[in-house]
């Protein structure tokens, strides 16, 4: 063993040490009172605290979004369907504090990583104008508005996208990945307008009633079909806590509530019909004799209980263009004036003059005043002079005496001019022809379970001069014309347009598909429906879409019988109006082409048809703008139409009256 | 055997009053907190690491019981030898301080932007750790060398540059806080060993005056002596909610965990923090909070008892030392001790800046463990050779 020198230093134990000894070991004794007195602090005093932090920090409440429910055809095959994808999404409660750096470098990183800009330009936010990406001030703008709702940075991300922020999640405070339900879309732009698009609850939407109770974030139907049966198609979102480690990464489930998908919305709509409507609006848009015809609308329903089968507008568009972000260049360019409007569903939401389409309300309105009977005739030398106007028809042409029934063969508008004058009234309800356009269901709503539907406009003294009213008021307002009105009271020449439907007379293609129906089925004017009903995943049916009653109206077999005699022979006797279209169609249908003159563009054109059938009768209505004549595009369409709906082969076949 | 040769002639001097005080022995209070602590140590890691190791859940804690069973046998080597015979070899000592920690450039394996290992075969050696029994050694036994000049102000600057010296060499390897606690031993040998008090306050002085030049003065001059995450570290505990990105995420995270711990803790599988990763370094620097979020204000208190224990023992030992030198070697080995419990403790609790500094006994980690209980050796020796007041009689005759 080694052995010890003997220490040459003092002796330890002086007066002093001790007293520095004490001195150490009383600062030592104080230290740890601290730290017992913090310990006691964090632990006992403020330990409920730090309990629900340390939580917060591995609990995580996850909603789990629900698939919004199917809309399916009158045979179930699916027309809108929900697919699940991948979303990078910002959580604005976890984003690094506002205004900071690091929240400008989580989008600035974000833009960088899913290639979008990372151009900085001054962005007003809540804390003032800040330099940040384009990405970074929608984060802004949305945290703002909706400060509680998950915002979809990029649906449809990439595996190596989403894998990038999982990554990263650690240092990319509020970013995450996040599993979504978007809309798509089979059949792309058939029966757009009419299915209607969904997105997020908006910040104006969140506090009105009609959307109580519905979470910011929550996707809901904005328009057509989403909008109005959204209670239905939305499910409710699930939700689950999961218990989370440092990195973000999931541990276990701690709770879960299952999301419960939206139900499947089951339409009368016919798939075959809407797609060849759909096509056949695009050919008679081709067919259109005018400037280029830019839109067209088509309605069939059933006539006996309003049942609608196709219904379609164009131009029409890819609704899955919405499932991601689109600018507002983008969005104009696609949904502005240059494309028409392709959003506006123009079988609903457009009212035209009809043109001679509206005839046979006109010769109801005679027969049942008693001022004509179906035999009645009237000589038409080709133009009439009432009061100090003349009437022409179209292209001068005499069709020499003419009755009801020849009259709506061949469109004579010397016969209904005659009627519209004899039937003019100055009452300011107008007389028997604007009775019997209300009593068929024009001028007011049809009540389709469709949003934004328009009711159009029954012109009558008492319109011309509230017009003529509004006009001054909004001319001395304005200090300049305001286009309301040419200031004109109601006069004879106002009934003679109407008789033709023409003037101020406005009506959309579903109002004169309702008004054909009530005449071919007895009077019956109907609440068209596109939906049939509500069923669960099973295919049980939930609930039943019921129409409000239907108005009764009467009208005399007599005189309907004469009427659609004339639409028979207009379609297919040799002379008829459309009989080159339907000459050799193989089937009996009744209809009627209109052909409306519209102020500054070229002539709209109309069909209005219908065929009979003990089993599945069906109305069609064709119209379309700056089409020409009626029987020279949209004819034709109805014919694609009605062959698809009777499973005969398709023809195109273009007629040539020059008919109005 | 000199421990026996010793005694034997205690016993011819004083046969009859020895026999009044228990025979010269180990202090058993000592050994209780040691392994008191080493125990609660075990259990923690244990906890806190069983995921950390995919397939092998006991990998830190077993090691961290056969490092703690290798310390026990340093710890009873030292016991044995007569602590007096180190002072002769303080110059030794001190050189092979410096050059195991320059040894650290050369051969050390990076980890974490900190060269601080040496890679033995069965061991990675962090000489900054064993430093701190070599430096209080050294450090002793110039302190009694120079005893009798302590009033004049160059031995006060010679011993605190046998501290300094060691501790730059650790501040860069970058080890700032182990630095520290050199000084601190430093600081306390000067205190022990009898230095004018005005000496002191000059020291408290220039202590302060270099904390505000490197932390503020300097770095505005453009001059940083410290990396920017450690000036982070040091000043981020004043507030520590100004950024939960950075430095004081783990602070935060450690207030977290010891506040839900509450009165009695939330056991092993409620232990969220510790489980589930968020609490950094849990097995390392931070395990004081893994034992104040799973045993409670009872289980952390308990701790904090049996450091106070240990000091206890050890300050009463400053008194009670045979000789100057084992008084001495006993204060550097209070402030070694001392320093590293309330600053760990501290830095935990939110209270501290974070410096890196190891909870002794309590931390995983080889040389950590080893050299506490090594300090805890030479206590034991001092104790063994001086620990009774009769012995302390004893002595006084015997120097007579």
């Amino acid at each position: 063993m080694i052995e010890p020198t003997e220490s040459r230093g003092l002796a330890p134990s002086s007066a002093r040490l001790g007293r520095r000894v004490a001195f150490l070991g009383a600062l030592a004794f104080v230290l740890f009172g601290f730290l017992l007195l913090r310990l006691w602090y964090l632990q006992v005093l403020d330990g409920d605290a730090y309990l629900a932090k340390a939580n917060n920090n591995q609990i995580r409440d996850v909603a789990i979004a629900a698939p919004r429910g199917r809309i399916v055809d009158r045979q179930g095959r699916v027309l809108v369907d929900s697919r699940p994808s991948t979303a990078i999404v910002v959580l604005p409660g976890r984003l690094p504090e506002d205004g900071s750096k690091e929240r400008a470098d989580v989008s600035m990183r974000l833009s960088h990583a899913l290639g979008l800009s990372t151009q900085t330009a001054p962005c007003k936010t809540q804390r003032g104008f800040q330099s940040l990406t384009p990405l970074g001030c929608r984060i802004e703008k949305e945290a703002s508005d909706l400060p509680y709702a998950n915002i979809i940075i990029k649906g449809d991300a990439s595996r190596s996208e989403a894998s990038w922020v999982l990554e990263n999640r650690r240092s990319l405070h509020g970013a995450d990945v996040s599993r979504i339900w978007l809309r798509s879309y089979p059949e792309g732009a058939v029966g757009a307008q009419l299915f209607g698009t969904v997105g997020e609850i908006t910040a104006a939407q969140v506090n009105k009633p009609r959307f109580a109770g519905i979470d910011q974030g929550t996707v809901i139907g904005q328009s057509g079909l989403e909008y109005e049966y959204d209670r239905y198609l939305r499910g409710h979102d699930g939700a689950e806590r999961i218990q989370v480690d440092a990195s973000g990464q999931a541990r276990r489930t701690l709770q879960r509530q299952n999301p419960v998908p939206g139900k499947t919305l089951r339409l009368s709509l016919d798939l075959g019909v809407m797609k060849e409507g759909q096509a056949a609006l695009n050919t008679a848009i081709s067919l259109g004799s005018g400037d280029p015809a830019s839109a067209a609308a088509f309605v069939a329903l059933d006539p006996r209980d309003g049942t609608v089968v196709g219904l379609g507008s164009a131009p029409s568009f890819d609704p899955s263009v919405f499932a991601k972000p689109i600018s507002n260049a983008r969005y104009r360019a696609m949904f502005g004036p240059g494309a028409a409007y392709p959003q506006l569903n123009r079988a609903i939401q457009s009212a035209y003059p009809t043109g001679s389409t509206f005839k046979p309300v006109t010769a109801l309105a005679a027969l049942t005043q008693n001022a004509i009977t179906p035999a009645t005739t009237i000589d038409d030398p080709g133009s009439i002079k009432i009061g100090n106007l003349i009437f022409h028809n179209a292209g001068n042409e005499a069709n020499g005496p003419v009755d009801l029934t020849s009259a709506l063969r061949v469109s004579s508008d010397v016969y209904f001019y005659r009627l519209g004058a004899k039937l003019n009234s100055t009452r300011s309800a107008g007389g028997p022809i604007q009775e019997w356009a209300r009593k068929l269901g024009f001028g007011q709503l049809t009540g389709i379970d469709l949003p934004g539907e328009v009711g159009g406009t029954i012109p009558t003294p008492h319109w011309r001069d509230e017009r003529k009213a509004q006009e001054a008021e909004c001319a001395k307002k304005r200090g300049h014309p305001c286009g309301l009105s040419d200031g004109r009271g109601w006069s004879i020449g106002d009934s003679v347009n109407l008789a033709v439907g023409q003037g101020d007379f406005l009506a959309s293609p579903l109002q004169l598909g309702v008004a054909y129906a009530a005449l071919v089925n007895g009077g019956t004017v109907v609440q068209p429906r596109v939906a049939q009903d509500v069923r669960n995943d099973e295919g049980l049916v939930l609930q039943a879409v019921r129409s409000a009653p239907s108005r009764k109206i009467n009208i005399s077999t007599k005189d309907r019988d004469a009427i659609l005699e004339g639409l028979r022979q207009a379609a297919m006797a040799p002379g008829g109006t459309s009989a080159d279209v339907f000459g050799n169609f193989g089937r009996t249908i009744y209809g009627k082409t209109g052909t409306a003159q519209r102020a500054g563009q070229a002539d709209q054109a109309w069909y209005a048809a219908y065929i009979p059938d003990r089993v599945r009768p069906l109305v069609i209505v064709v119209t379309v703008e700056r089409g020409g004549f009626g029987a020279a595009s949209a004819a034709p369409a109805a014919r694609l139409i009605a062959s698809q709906w009777l499973g005969v082969k398709k023809k195109l076949v273009a007629g040539s009256s020059k008919t109005l | 055997m000199s421990a026996i040769g010793r005694r034997s002639i205690e016993d011819a001097i004083q046969p009859t009053r020895r026999r009044s005080f228990s025979a010269p022995a180990i202090d058993p209070w000592i050994i209780l907190g040691a392994i008191g602590l080493a125990v609660i140590s075990y259990l923690a890691i244990s906890g806190a690491t069983k995921h950390d190791v995919p397939g092998n859940p006991g990998y830190f804690a077993n090691r961290q019981a056969i490092y703690a069973a290798g310390g026990l046998v340093f710890a009873a080597i030292l016991t044995r030898i007569d602590y007096r015979v180190f002072e002769q070899y303080r110059r030794l000592v001190w050189g092979i301080l410096i050059a195991s920690n320059l040894l650290v450039f050369a051969f050390a394996a990076n980890t974490r932007g900190s060269t601080r290992w040496i890679s033995l075969p069965f061991f990675q050696l962090q000489p900054s750790e064993l430093g701190k029994v070599l430096l209080t050694v050294s450090i002793a036994g110039f302190g009694v060398e120079y005893a009798r000049r302590m009033s004049d102000p160059r031995t006060t600057l010679r011993l605190l540059g046998i501290a300094a010296l060691p501790a730059g060499i650790v501040a860069l390897q970058p080890d700032l806080g182990t630095a520290l606690v050199y000084m601190t031993i430093g600081c306390a040998v000067l205190v022990a060993g009898g230095a004018p008090t005005r000496h002191l306050l000059a020291v408290v002085a220039g202590a302060l005056i270099a904390a505000v030049l490197v932390l503020s003065i300097l770095p505005s001059a453009g001059v940083n002596l410290l990396r920017p995450y450690q000036v982070d570290r040091l000043t981020g505990f004043i507030n520590p909610s100004a950024d939960p990105a950075k430095a004081t995420y783990q602070v935060n995270q450690s207030l977290i965990a010891i506040g839900s711990g509450q009165r009695l803790g939330r056991g092993t599988v409620g232990a969220t923090q510790t489980g589930l990763d968020f609490l950094p370094e849990h097995h390392t620097d931070f395990i004081f909070a893994v034992i104040g979020e799973r045993w409670g204000f009872v289980g952390a208190a308990l701790v904090i008892a049996l450091y106070a224990l240990l000091l206890w023992r050890a300050v009463r030992l400053v008194l009670l030392a045979r000789d100057g030198f084992g008084s001495l070697l006993c204060a550097g080995i209070v402030a070694m001790l001392g320093f590293q419990i309330f600053v760990n403790i501290g830095m935990t609790l939110g209270i501290m800046p974070i410096t890196g500094v190891p909870l002794p006994l309590m931390s995983y980690g080889g040389s950590s463990i080893l050299t506490t209980l090594m300090a805890l050796g030479l206590l034991q020796s001092v104790h063994l050779r001086a620990a009774h007041p009769a012995a302390a009689a004893v002595r006084t005759r015997v120097r007579v």
